[in-house]
């Protein structure tokens, strides 16, 4: 009985305490206000707690406001330079950078280069020319292959091209009608005699498998260095054989002993193709960096610029 | 001028009239920052935050209490700047000194009492959550009505009355712990 009526007056207390803030504030309705009057003067602990909320209440009123050392007012905010232009520029520069970067790596890589047919030059002219690493030079020979399946068949005109090298190189005998084409190691034989070695593949492919081979000796010491056949042609051992003739010819004969291809090496002459650039290639590379310089500067100004006028603004906002 | 008049000014683009209403409602914008903050520095970045924001946004501002709606923004300032702190912590809130002005009718004793109960308040008014401490602050320290406190705070009144409530129970629990109640008001919980 004594435990129940003890909790309903710790009921009316926790009530009653819900209520004094309002009840201080005179911000309670009558029937509440009545309420918690009724129960203070009865209960000696909320009284307390009352005056206790009145005194922090007051406490509080009491404070004195606190003075800001600087205004607030607003700094009038300009447009900050280059709102419009910067990311314009930026657009450029990136562009105009890239632009560079692919000028530059098709330089690197050859890809503007054009050899100008303007340029070859023939005969004893191009043998004393000192050629660059960029330029070509070769020998050419003119010959003919026959036709072996009908001997009276009209040769077909035949290139030997035999590039300026003294080793290991390959050379390719061109035809325009033979489906086949012909490909040739130059290796240093013994004594220095140049050896070439030419073997038939497939135009199609470059493949040399299964592809007939030809052997060719020559001694050195004649006309133009490269090409010395006379007479000196000496079977290799193979099926097919090179048969010297007289004169400066390089003849290759099918194991029939039929004369496949012919070539006189006396208008044998020397190419030299300059792979040359493009004229406009560097005016555009160099154009390309003047403009990437410029816009880079321009860009970086301007962003210097906006960054002080926000430093600025943030700093007249403080003060 | 009146604040109505300066508003509309304002409205239309006049600065010098909106930073004549920044110069009449920024001792009490700062008050609440710094009430809720504890620290002058942070306060002012708040208030500045506040005022700035309250002029970039002054055409949205639909007429009713000027007051009511500065307050609400710095309120939100303030509330951001909270967050901010909470992430970096730079000064404990409740180690913050202030010197209030000497009153020049007050001895050198009243003073000293003034400012250190003054920072005991400050340092009670930290134990208290943030909505809690914003709503005392509005309406004990800067007297606004309940239902102004509602418009600051964006809630309804029956929520400012409990929110006052409970913040000023914790403030008293705070000084009774501290033992800073006069004699006759010593309240043992």
């Amino acid at each position: 009985m004594w435990r129940a009526f003890r909790r309903s007056e710790k009921d009316e207390c926790s009530k009653a305490r819900e209520l004094l803030s309002g009840y201080l504030d005179r911000r309670l309705n009558s029937e509440e206000a009545t309420r918690v009057e009724g129960h203070l003067k009865t209960c000696p602990g909320c009284r307390e707690e009352l005056e206790s909320l009145r005194a922090i209440v007051a406490l509080l009123h009491r404070l004195p406001e606190v003075a800001p050392s600087r205004s607030f007012a607003v700094a009038p905010v300009r447009p900050l330079p280059g709102r419009r232009a910067l990311p314009a520029l930026r657009f450029a520069t990136a562009g105009v950078v890239l632009l560079l970067v692919l000028a530059f790596a098709a330089d690197q890589t050859n890809q503007f280069q054009r050899s100008d047919p303007s340029t070859l030059s023939y005969g004893p002219a191009a043998m004393s020319y000192q050629r660059s690493e960029e330029e070509e030079a070769y020998w050419l020979v003119e010959g003919v292959k026959n036709s072996t399946d009908s001997p009276s068949g009209t040769p077909t005109p035949v290139n030997l091209v035999v590039p300026d090298q003294t080793d290991n190189v390959y050379v390719a005998v061109s035809s325009l009608s033979t489906s086949g084409i012909v490909w040739g190691v130059m290796e240093a034989g013994a004594g220095d005699v140049p050896q070439l070695v030419l073997t038939e593949g497939e135009e199609e492919t470059g493949s040399r498998e299964n592809t007939e081979e030809f052997a060719v000796l020559s001694d050195s010491g004649d006309t133009q260095g490269k090409f010395a056949a006379n007479g000196a042609a000496v079977p290799s051992g193979l099926d097919s054989i090179i048969e010297g003739q007289e004169g400066s010819f390089l003849n290759i004969l099918s194991s029939d002993n039929e004369v496949l291809y012919s070539f006189n090496l006396s208008d044998s002459r020397r190419e030299v193709r300059a792979a040359r650039e493009n004229a406009w290639l560097r005016p555009l590379e160099y154009g390309l960096l003047g403009m990437a310089v410029l816009l880079g500067a321009a860009t970086g100004a301007l962003w210097l610029r906006r960054r002080r006028a926000r430093a600025a603004e943030a700093g007249a906002g403080k003060n | 001028m009146d604040d109505i008049e300066l508003i509309r000014a304002s409205q239309d683009g006049d600065l010098d009239s909106f930073n004549e209403l920044v110069r009449r409602h920024q001792k009490m914008a700062y008050n609440l920052a710094f009430r809720m903050l504890g620290d002058s520095q942070a306060a002012e970045d708040a208030t500045q935050e506040a005022f700035f924001s309250a002029w970039k946004n002054v055409r949205r501002f639909r007429g009713g209490s000027f007051k009511a709606w500065v307050l609400q923004i710095t309120a939100n300032a303030c509330r951001d700047q909270l967050r901010r702190l909470k992430r970096r912590p730079v000064v404990p809130l409740e180690s913050l000194p202030y010197d209030p002005p000497a009153l020049s009718t007050e001895s050198p004793e009243d003073y000293a009492v003034r400012k250190d109960m003054g920072e005991h308040v400050q340092r009670g008014l930290a134990t208290l959550s943030h909505e809690q401490r914003m709503a005392v602050t509005l309406c004990d320290i800067q007297g606004l009505s309940y239902e102004e406190v509602g418009e600051v705070m964006g809630c309804s009144v029956g929520t400012v009355k409990s929110r006052i409530n409970r913040g000023r129970c914790h403030l008293r629990d705070y000084f009774a712990k501290m033992e800073l109640f006069p004699p006759g008001l010593r309240h043992n919980k």
